[in-house]
């Protein structure tokens, strides 16, 4: 059998004090294991004064934090600062929303309503009914992603393959049509890009911008709901039992934008990481073809050892201690799942990507844990799933292109590509 | 011996037990959701895995 263990190390930092890595310098944003190894050793609640955040490293931290709602508030989960009130332009075009009060939702509430958020989305989403209605087309389509390149011998994975799928399924889901569903992707990136941070001022501000559009779009698709029924997405928001306290515009925006950018950024990276590890390691893509039965493995081994959301964000609500070290109240933590994940005390060779290893063993937090664990896994996994089928059954010899120009996500705090030039044969079978 | 329930208002049928404990959480022919009552103590550890592992939290083990 060939080996199909892959060692992707990244080098250590060099840095003799934790205290000198910064996880936003160049390298460690092109490969940031080395830098979490290092830290997760010597000062695995680290505190990092420049952007006033505790990063948190370990497993068992990580998974403390996620279990205690009550005690960590997830109001800002998803940004290490917020990118709006450092950018005076866009904060005067945010004063233009038709969304207020501004409600946070789902992923930025505390129980109880986020408890009553997560059950009406859970409600309209309905991943598995959707999955079900939707499940046989999605191969379909695979398949008609795969015949725009299958005679090139070549394709860019991201455009032409990671991208498209969820953006298949946001289209079933907001019932929109193609034109509109890259209108709707050209949102996301800027929504998403803003709350990772660390971008150009002309990005936060055209994430402003496209926020006002989005409001309109998701205020007349609800109207349209409310006057002539809609079984898109918003309209089975909107479709609530009589006792049920009605929900706001704010919240539906606000639920909206999120299964939108929720939908698809995540798992178009987790798609080019599933093909650029079948294409970087020897015998992988074999052993898979002969036994389709380690794809599930070949899935969750992906998400642990390339975790694509790298982190989220808590504040503490009372002073702690976490990990032996004293915290105050208002501490904003950075939950670092791409370390946690390969957290050696409970991983063996934490840092090899192994698809014989046994990830029931210990489950990796790629989709978070507890109340605000990802509500789209399964369609992520499913996509997934069926991405590596239909690619292996007509593919062959997938690597990465000799002009390759691989390039990785831009953004912090986020394993993907940019681009991903990937060569093959035809599968003649 | 524990005793495993699961909040049928909540599943969604993700299927994660059924990943972390195929002995335990199964899907029968009609795609239905099938779990066991009571498992041997030396597979709480599984079944509690497995409600971890559920999105919806709608697996308890006594």
């Amino acid at each position: 059998m060939t080996d199909t263990k892959s060692n992707a190390t990244c080098p250590l930092t060099g840095a003799s004090n934790v205290a000198d890595i910064s996880l936003l310098s160049a390298e460690n944003r092109a490969c940031p294991y080395g830098a979490y190894a290092q830290i997760r050793a010597e000062d695995p609640v680290h505190f990092l004064p420049d952007q006033n955040l505790w990063v948190i490293s370990r497993y068992d931290d990580v998974e403390f934090v996620l279990t205690n709602p009550d005690k960590f508030t997830s109001k800002e989960a998803l940004s290490s600062g917020n990118a709006y009130r450092a950018c005076p332009e866009a904060l005067e075009i945010l004063s233009r929303s038709k969304a207020v009060p501004r409600q946070r939702t789902l992923i930025l509430a505390d129980p109880p309503i986020q408890a009553f958020h997560r059950k009406v989305v859970q409600r309209a989403l309905a991943p598995a009914k959707t999955l079900r209605a939707f499940g046989p087309t999605i191969e379909e389509r695979v398949n008609g992603f795969i015949d725009r390149f299958i005679d090139k011998g070549q394709f860019e994975c991201v455009s032409q393959f990671s991208i498209p799928l969820p953006m298949a399924l946001v289209s079933v889901i907001f019932k929109v049509d193609e034109e509109q569903v890259y209108r709707m992707k050209g949102w996301s990136d800027n929504f998403f890009a803003a709350l990772t941070g660390h971008v150009p001022d002309k990005t936060v501000i055209d994430a402003a911008l496209d926020t006002l559009v989005f409001e309109d779009f998701v205020l007349e698709r609800m109207e349209k709901a409310r006057t002539e029924g809609s079984d898109c997405f918003i309209g089975k928001l909107l479709d609530q039992p009589e006792d049920e306290t009605p929900l706001t515009n704010a919240e539906v925006i606000n639920m909206c934008s999120q299964v939108l950018v929720g939908g698809n950024e995540s798992t178009i990276n987790f798609i080019s990481n599933l093909v650029h590890i079948i294409a970087t390691t020897e015998g992988l893509e074999n052993r898979l073809r002969e036994n389709p039965d380690l794809i599930p493995n070949l899935l969750e081994e992906s998400l642990r050892h390339e975790t694509p959301l790298q982190s989220m964000y808590r504040i503490t609500l009372e002073p702690m201690q976490i990990g032996g070290v004293d915290l105050p109240a208002g501490a904003k933590l950075m939950l670092n799942f791409g370390s946690a994940n390969r957290d050696e005390t409970h991983y063996d060779h934490a840092e090899n990507f192994d698809l014989d290893r046994d990830n029931r063993e210990t489950l990796h937090m790629a989709f978070g844990r507890g109340i605000h664990a990802c509500a789209g896994q399964t369609i992520a996994r499913r996509e997934g799933m069926i991405a590596l089928k239909v690619l292996l059954r007509r593919l062959r010899n997938l690597r990465l292109a000799d002009d390759a120009t691989t390039q990785l996500a831009p953004l912090f705090g986020v394993r993907g590509f940019q681009t991903l030039n990937i060569a093959f044969d035809m599968n003649a079978d | 011996m524990p005793k495993v329930t699961v909040d049928m208002t909540l599943c969604e049928y993700h299927g994660q037990c059924v990943f972390v404990a195929p002995k335990e959480f199964w899907f029968d022919d009609d795609d239905e959701l099938r779990h066991s009552q009571e498992v041997p103590e030396d597979a709480r550890a599984r079944v509690e895995k497995a409600a971890k592992a559920c999105p919806q939290l709608a697996i308890k083990v006594e």
